[in-house]
């Protein structure tokens, strides 16, 4: 067990507890009531009659988050390697983050993002 | 043009018109109900370039995933030229259905020229999910959600044989090559994914989704389906026929062929909806095709230009045949009574893709249903044959009684008339139609030079 | 390529076809429709000419060469080919000028010579493929002709006489095919071509199914006797034009298709069916004349004398003798000339009075003599009376069939007195015999100078070959002589 450990231990631990002190001094009080005041909140209700429906629009928004996560997964090997990568694999790599940049962009304009 | 790039141009030029169309779509915000000219200009320019390079590129390459040869060049032509058609003529409002068009245009092109089991499985899905979309978005009623459900879930089972196909196939031989070794263990993985293969073509045991999604589909949507998703199905069935172990496929895929043949034919002969009605008559041309595909794996020689051509005068006549629903704006088989005397040129047109799917000469139908003949005889294969020769009769039955119904029946009270369309783009793709399948069928040796001139490097085992 | 002059032969008729359904008016496209058939009637025959001199002489067109397959466009103009496509020609004609009052719209005009067009094909062509693409083309016009311009029950008829010769012409298909492919199984050449498939050694033990298909497909057309079906109701709903053409020329290409492939393709198994296919050609003879008979209808009467007749043809063929298969061509002929005449006159009388029953005239003879002297004309030959036309073709088929099985000839001799018990008592009835309560024979105008000069030709005609039946005959003897049997 090193120093550096033990002081980024520390570090991290007076930051949490220290935004969670000015959180509740500055942030507004309020008692949670109804679903907010579960335990397990998840913005959908965790109780209900089982084939209850759901909103679609948290749907989309879902499989929009899956989406671009596993693109996000092709961004890691690149990473980890991009010392030894050539510049060919460079190119194809930016030309596919503008796609997927693109695309996003796309979503955003048509008003994909939006829970309605 | 560099090898690397003769393996991804037709993919390239599809993806290029995507990311065309998506930029051209940066400029508005919400969707309002407009036909996007220019969107739709670009992602046609975009395939037409694609078919260009295809057809001027004769470089063979290769690598560890794709192939591009004589063989994948054909067939990317055929998706390119169904896929213009698509996109010239679809109804729009907004240009999510072009892009949606494009990305399955991706998807088949990577199949034509996929190597890999792998990749066949990555370009089925690509080519296959936004299709689901379409069927279920183009028209938002309750039919085309029901159509657009029953076809993911059954595509969705289509798609797990596949992989569950492929995972046996792996644990048998290590690998997902389509050349190598076979052993006997990996028979069932094959036939898992035959069957989600059988599943794209509508042959039949699994025919039974297409008549609701046809019928449920814009008529333009219909008849690409119907084409170009149809001729990938069989690309995939004949790669995997060729990969496949042991059991000779005749043995199997003949029976399922003649039965594809008669029952299409037969159910359409009762059926009042018109989109129906086709739809069955696809599952008989499945048939016919699969027939020509069981010819081919006993008698090697002429056999993929036979399939290629039947397949090209399908397009023709059977995209035709939507677009002359489409053109008619009939539903129902009663909507065509006395149409011949309202709309002559447009019942004429009709008409003629009526019998040229029937088969009658001199019409381009004829011409492919003749090689068809002269290959399974060849082979030697008289019962598939005499099928075709039944199964050809009977659908004489329906498609006869159609062109009866336009031109000897009384019409309809004016108010039940179905309005007629009239727009430029579907006119002309329907003379191009017309043109192709009158003279094709004036020129017996067309379709199979072309065939044969683009499959020509496959001839040495390419495929297998 | 040059000329191509035996293209133009069905190219015209299907050019005219083309551009008359694009003429703005009926009247003109009638008038066009006349002119053009007309036109192609003379290049016929202009055609035709050196054949007179040199009956042996085919004139051959292959102006392209060999594609996919080995299918190669040829067109042939022998003394065979040359009378049907003159005899269509001539039918054609006489049918248009025979419905110049029909109120039809330029598709009548336009169908009808379409299907000349696709006849014109069928009866040059030497390559199988380009012979069963004319082949199944007839069919389409003249589904429109009997569908569109036909009687009340015109739309089951039209349906019935595509689908049944369209199941005939499948059979066709696949027995050509077959033969082809098996051809080349054998020799290792693909030829499409009628006289390299002559005595091909590629059916081989495959040949008696190969014949069974292509008899079959061809019998269709004949009609041979279980296979007749389509044809009472196609002739009886079809405008009079349409039937004149049908039984004139179109019956003629199931006759023609035996004579030009599967009599050369198949000799031996010909031969060995003989005793069948005379029996056959026997039962069609007989069951024409007894149905013919029983009918109260005169379009129904002269459909089933055409089966009866056609049987003739049959049983000259089946003779394989010199003399029967000169017989049976000539019988072709004669067929055409006066059944299509006799239609043509039902046809006349239906055009006035609506009505065609039997019972519905009486004592037409009074009213309408030039009519009862060219009816009493060509029912005379059609019945074969010596000295008119069908005298001829009968004979020599019975005397062919007389030289190689004896005991068929004389129960087929049952039909020539047959046709004179069906024909005269019918003849009786409507022309001579006092008017019955329903008769319309008040309504009968006598035929003006139009119909008049239409039957003047085909009674020349009759008359002509009646008695100098030795120039068509020289015309028709070189195929006979190729595809006799030796004796």
């Amino acid at each position: 067990m090193n120093i550096a450990f033990i002081i980024d231990l520390a570090v991290v631990l007076a930051l949490v507890a220290g935004m969670s002190l000015v959180s509740g001094i500055l942030g507004p009080r309020r008692t949670l009531k109804g679903q907010k005041g579960l335990p397990y909140e998840t913005g959908m209700p965790p109780f209900g009659p089982p084939l209850g429906r759901s909103s679609f629009s948290y749907q989309r928004l879902a499989v929009l988050f899956v989406v671009f996560d596993a693109d996000l997964a092709f961004l890691v090997p690149w990473v980890l390697l991009r010392d030894q990568l050539s510049f060919e694999a460079l190119v194809s790599l930016t030309v596919f983050i503008l796609l997927a940049g693109l695309t996003l962009a796309y979503l955003w304009r048509k008003g994909g993002l939006e829970c309605r | 043009m560099g090898a690397p790039l003769a393996l991804i141009a037709g993919p390239l030029s599809a993806c290029a018109g995507l990311v065309l169309v998506l930029l051209l779509g940066l400029r508005k915000d919400h969707p309002a109900p407009h036909n996007p000219f220019i969107e739709r200009c670009a992602a046609m320019a975009c395939t037409a370039i694609g078919l260009f390079f295809l057809l001027n590129a004769p470089e063979a390459a290769r690598t560890e995933l794709l192939r591009a040869d004589g063989w994948s060049r054909c067939w990317q032509a055929l998706f390119h030229l169904a896929t213009l058609g698509l996109l010239a003529t679809i109804p729009l409002k907004g240009e999510r259905p072009l892009i949606l068009a494009l990305a399955s245009l991706a998807g088949l092109d990577f199949l034509a020229s996929a190597d890999n089991l792998l990749m066949l499985f990555v370009s089925l899905e690509l080519m296959s999910l936004p299709v689901y979309l379409l069927v279920w978005g183009l028209l938002p009623s309750r039919k085309s959600l029901e159509a657009g459900i029953k076809y993911f879930l059954t595509g969705a089972a289509a798609s797990a044989l596949f992989l569950f196909g492929l995972a046996l196939q792996y644990s048998a031989s290590g690998s997902f090559s389509l050349h190598g070794e076979r052993s006997a263990d990996s028979a069932l993985g094959f036939a898992l994914m035959c069957a989600a293969a059988l599943f794209k073509t509508g042959i039949v045991p699994f025919q039974f989704w297409l008549p609701d999604v046809y019928e449920a589909s814009e008529p333009e949507l219909a008849g690409w389906m119907s084409t170009a998703l149809k001729a990938a199905g069989l690309l995939l069935l004949a790669r995997l026929l060729f990969a496949s172990p042991a059991v000779p496929a005749a043995l199997w895929l003949s029976p399922l062929a003649a039965l594809s043949m008669l029952l299409g034919n037969i159910l359409a002969l009762r059926q009042q909806n018109l989109r129906r009605l086709l739809a069955y008559s696809s599952i008989a041309h499945a048939g016919a095709l699969a027939a020509a595909l069981c010819a081919w794996t006993r008698e090697p020689h002429a056999a993929p230009a036979v399939i290629f051509s039947y397949l090209s005068a399908y397009l023709f006549m059977n995209f035709g045949g939507f677009l002359g629903l489409r053109l008619t704006g009939a539903l129902c088989v009663q909507d065509l009574s006395g149409l011949g005397r309202r709309a002559p040129l447009r019942s004429a047109f009709l008409a003629l893709m009526l019998l040229s799917l029937a088969g009658l000469p001199p019409t381009l139908g004829f011409l492919a249903k003749l090689y068809v003949f002269l290959d399974l005889l060849q082979a030697g294969d008289k019962f598939l044959a005499a099928a075709l020769a039944l199964s050809s009769l009977i659908g004489l039955g329906y498609y006869l009684g159609l062109v009866r119904r336009m031109y000897m029946d009384e019409p309809a009270a004016a108010a039940e008339q179905p309005p007629i369309c009239s727009r430029m783009a579907h006119s002309l793709i329907a003379v191009l139609c017309a043109l192709a399948c009158m003279l094709g069928g004036l020129y017996p040796s067309m379709s199979t030079d072309i065939g044969s001139v683009l499959a020509a490097p496959a001839a040495e085992g390419s495929v297998r | 390529m040059g000329v191509m002059l035996l293209t133009w032969l069905w190219c015209a008729p299907a050019l005219a076809s083309a551009l008359i359904a694009a003429l703005p008016s009926r009247r003109l496209a009638r008038a066009a429709a006349l002119m053009a058939s007309a036109g192609i009637l003379a290049y016929a025959l202009y055609l035709g000419r050196p054949l007179f001199d040199q009956t042996s002489l085919a004139i051959l067109e292959m102006p392209f060469p060999a594609s996919a397959f080995g299918i190669r466009y040829t067109l042939a103009l022998d003394g065979l080919s040359f009378s049907l496509c003159a005899l269509t020609a001539l039918l054609t004609l006489l049918s248009l000028a025979a419905s110049w009052k029909s109120e039809s719209s330029q598709g009548f005009w336009s169908c009808f010579l379409a299907l000349e067009a696709a006849l014109m094909g069928v009866f040059l062509s030497r390559d199988l493929f380009w012979f069963y693409v004319f082949w199944d083309l007839a069919l389409v016009p003249m589904f429109f002709i009997i569908g569109l311009w036909g009687s009340e029950g015109r739309r089951k008829a039209a349906y019935k006489f595509f689908l049944y010769t369209a199941a005939g012409s499948l059979c066709l298909l696949l027995g050509l095919l077959s033969l082809v492919v098996l051809h080349q199984r054998v020799t290792g050449i693909w030829t499409w071509d009628m006289a390299e498939l002559a005595l091909s050694p590629g059916p081989g033990r495959h040949a008696p199914w190969i014949f069974a298909l292509l008899f079959i497909g061809f019998g269709v057309k004949v009609p041979v006797f279980p296979l007749h079906n389509w044809l009472p109701e196609a002739h009886t709903e079809a405008p009079a034009a349409g039937s004149a053409l049908l039984a004139g020329s179109m019956l003629k290409m199931g006759v023609f298709g035996i004579l030009r492939v599967l009599l050369p393709v198949f000799p031996m198994q010909c031969w060995r069916y003989l005793p069948w296919l005379g029996t056959l050609a026997v039962i069609n003879i007989l069951y024409g004349a007894f149905c013919a008979m029983a009918q109260k209808d005169l379009k129904r009467l002269v459909a089933f004398t055409s089966v009866s007749h056609m049987g003739f043809c049959l049983l000259g063929i089946a003779s394989m003798t010199n003399v029967g298969l000169q017989g049976a061509s000539l019988q072709m002929i004669n067929h055409g000339l006066s059944t299509g005449g006799l239609f043509l006159l039902v046809g006349m009388l239906y055009e006035r009075t609506h009505r065609r029953g039997i019972e519905d005239f009486g004592a037409l003879a009074e009213k309408a003599p030039s009519f009862t002297f060219f009816f009493g004309f060509i029912l005379l030959s059609s019945i074969g009376l010596p000295g008119l036309n069908g005298f001829v073709g009968e004979l020599l088929s019975l005397l062919g069939m007389a030289q190689s099985y004896f005991p068929l000839a004389l129960l087929a001799s049952m039909g020539a007195i047959l046709a004179a018990a069906y024909g005269l008592p019918a003849f009786q009835k409507v022309f001579w015999a006092p008017a019955g309560p329903g008769s319309v024979s008040e309504k009968v105008m006598d035929l003006d100078l139009r119909e008049q000069l239409i039957l003047s030709t085909l009674c020349l005609l009759i008359l002509w070959l009646g008695l100098s039946p030795g120039t068509l005959l020289r015309l028709l003897q070189p195929t006979a002589s190729l595809l006799a049997r030796p004796v």
